[in-house]
């Protein structure tokens, strides 16, 4: 399989399926592990990470847990190929920049893959529809123990899991939500969640992660501890504190509901209308117009229309999915463009004939 | 009348970026060239880092110790200690050995901890899992004195006498 033959088929997390999808649209665990004796990727030379890379590619092989898996070399592929890897969440954006002696483990539905010499030699990751913490870590979990047998990762009883950077020191665990919360940003409580997520010593970012931009009312949360707390007990609180922001976003948009029917409906059925017919149209607003449409279908005010698509949409109107779609490179003008023909026909149902 | 760029100020801003530094969401203008700048305008780029952070806090708890010991190198991997300081990580597993005393406080700072209470890796077999138990146990029965829960203590103590015979005997 090549990367480009991905983009037909959206990756399985993304069909709405899980539970709480209505503000949820995804879960993730992360693992950050490194082999034993081995010098932590920033700090290694050259043939020490093309080691690195060969033994975790023939462990991954041998792994069951990860089941058909696709090996990509990052030094062998293309700048968009990477960008699209990182759209759909199987990258961070440090592969982006520094492909050589990285590598992408991923198998056939995308919801478990493992990125080699990252910030550290291995990053399990395992991703699941809706608020599904727990069934995500223990694919993850079962990755981890496989290839550790294999492996041997370096780690002391007392401080767990050695890592490049202490922050994630101990489980090497990052248990993250992709939450939807257009009913908070509205009401002006966000920030007063995002105060209090700190003191509780969990953190927000943005669609992407880390220093990435906000947009379209989609945030990351997850946990910031990594040692001194079992893996159980920072998923349950991971878990705790989401179930709270989501009963915080459902009680805003019944406020809104009930305080502003009319302009609540208008916003959303004129995202819709600009979605089905703009000629020309940039990702941010998409996404913008996405959320609004996407809290229209949660509230049951759009009833036409599935949450899946809507996820979907989400990746698939990036720059670098448009472009792997047409099968050629475009600038950002005609990328506005592709972006409105791609809405517009995906909308109206044409999508279908279009594919055959 | 324009907005203007909120970075330097000459120029009218075109985009209105929100990220979150912080955990608070700031919103800025911002014009082409410092967008692209800032790194921006490829949508995956990122502004800062949770190792940029871990740098910062370095900076403020730890610099004046390691200062007065000097240079600080892991006999492992060669890595020192000022490039912990500047990029937030380190070169490799034993550097959290050669470290440890600048660290510790750090890991207190980030984590209220420095034990593992997780996984452990099962190569390592039934002997490291008494061994955690162990440490467990010890921590607990630290708490319980401290409670003046005493006949809890006496319990505990049994239970590692128990244990570490069990190590020593395999
Ligand atoms: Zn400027
Ligand atoms: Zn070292």
């Amino acid at each position: 399989m090549q990367i480009r033959d991905m983009v037909k088929k959206p990756a399985k997390w993304l069909d709405a399926a899980g539970d709480e999808k209505e503000i949820v649209l995804s879960s993730r665990i992360r693992m950050a592990r490194n082999i034993e004796d081995r010098r932590f990727p920033q700090n290694a030379e050259k043939e020490e990470l093309a080691a690195v890379l060969e033994q975790t590619r023939s462990a991954a092989d041998k792994t069951s847990a990860l089941g058909t898996c696709h090996y990509f070399p990052m030094g062998n592929v293309s700048s968009l190929d990477r960008q699209f890897l990182a759209e759909r969440h199987l990258v961070s954006r440090e592969f982006l920049f520094n492909s050589s002696n990285r590598g992408l483990i991923v198998n056939a539905g995308e919801d478990l893959c493992v990125m080699i010499n990252e910030e550290d030699h291995l990053r399990i990751q395992s991703f699941g529809a809706g608020f599904n913490l727990r069934q995500a870590y223990d694919r993850a979990d079962r990755v981890d123990s496989e290839l550790s047998r294999q492996l041997g990762f370096a780690f002391t009883d007392r401080l767990g899991h050695l890592t490049a950077c202490p922050t994630n020191l101990g489980t090497g665990l990052r248990a993250s939500l992709l939450i939807h919360l257009p009913g908070l940003v509205h009401s002006k409580e966000i920030n007063k969640l995002l105060d209090s997520l700190r003191q509780l010593h969990h953190s927000i970012r943005g669609l992407y992660g880390e220093g990435t931009e906000v947009m379209g009312n989609f945030f990351q949360l997850s946990n910031n501890v990594t040692l001194g707390l079992s893996e159980d007990v920072i998923v349950s609180n991971l878990k705790e504190m989401v179930l709270k922001v989501i009963g915080f976003e459902r009680r805003a948009r019944e406020m809104l509901f009930r305080k502003a029917r009319s302009l609540l409906e208008d916003k959303v059925w004129r995202a819709y209308g600009l979605l089905c017919h703009s000629r020309s149209v940039s990702t941010k607003e998409a996404l913008s117009l996405i959320s609004a449409v996407r809290l229209g279908v949660g509230m049951g005010i759009v009833k036409n229309l599935s949450l899946k698509t809507l996820n979907e949409l989400l990746v698939y109107i990036q720059p670098a999915h448009l472009q792997m779609r047409e099968g050629r490179s475009m600038d950002a003008h005609q990328r506005d463009v592709a972006r409105a023909d791609y809405l517009r026909h995906k909308l109206s149902g044409d999508m279908h004939q279009e594919e055959e | 009348m324009p907005v203007m760029c909120k970075q330097c100020g000459i120029r009218p801003s075109k985009i209105h970026y929100t990220e979150i530094v912080n955990n608070q969401m700031v919103t800025t203008d911002l014009c082409l060239e410092c967008a692209e700048a800032k790194g921006i305008d490829v949508h995956t780029t990122g502004s800062y880092s949770l190792g940029d952070l871990v740098a910062g806090l370095i900076d403020t708890s730890a610099q004046t110790q390691s200062e007065k010991m000097g240079k600080v190198q892991c006999p492992k991997c060669g890595f020192d200690y000022s490039n912990f300081k500047k990029s937030g990580r380190l070169g490799c597993s034993e550097c959290y050995t050669a470290f440890e005393t600048q660290l510790l406080p750090l890991l207190r700072q980030l984590h209220g901890s420095t034990r593992h209470q997780g996984k452990s890796p099962r190569q390592l077999g039934p002997i490291a899992i008494i061994r955690k138990e162990i440490m467990d146990l010890k921590d607990t029965l630290t708490r319980a004195i401290e409670e003046e829960n005493y006949e809890e203590a006496a319990r505990i103590r049994d239970r590692i006498k128990t244990l570490e015979t069990r190590v020593e005997e395999t």
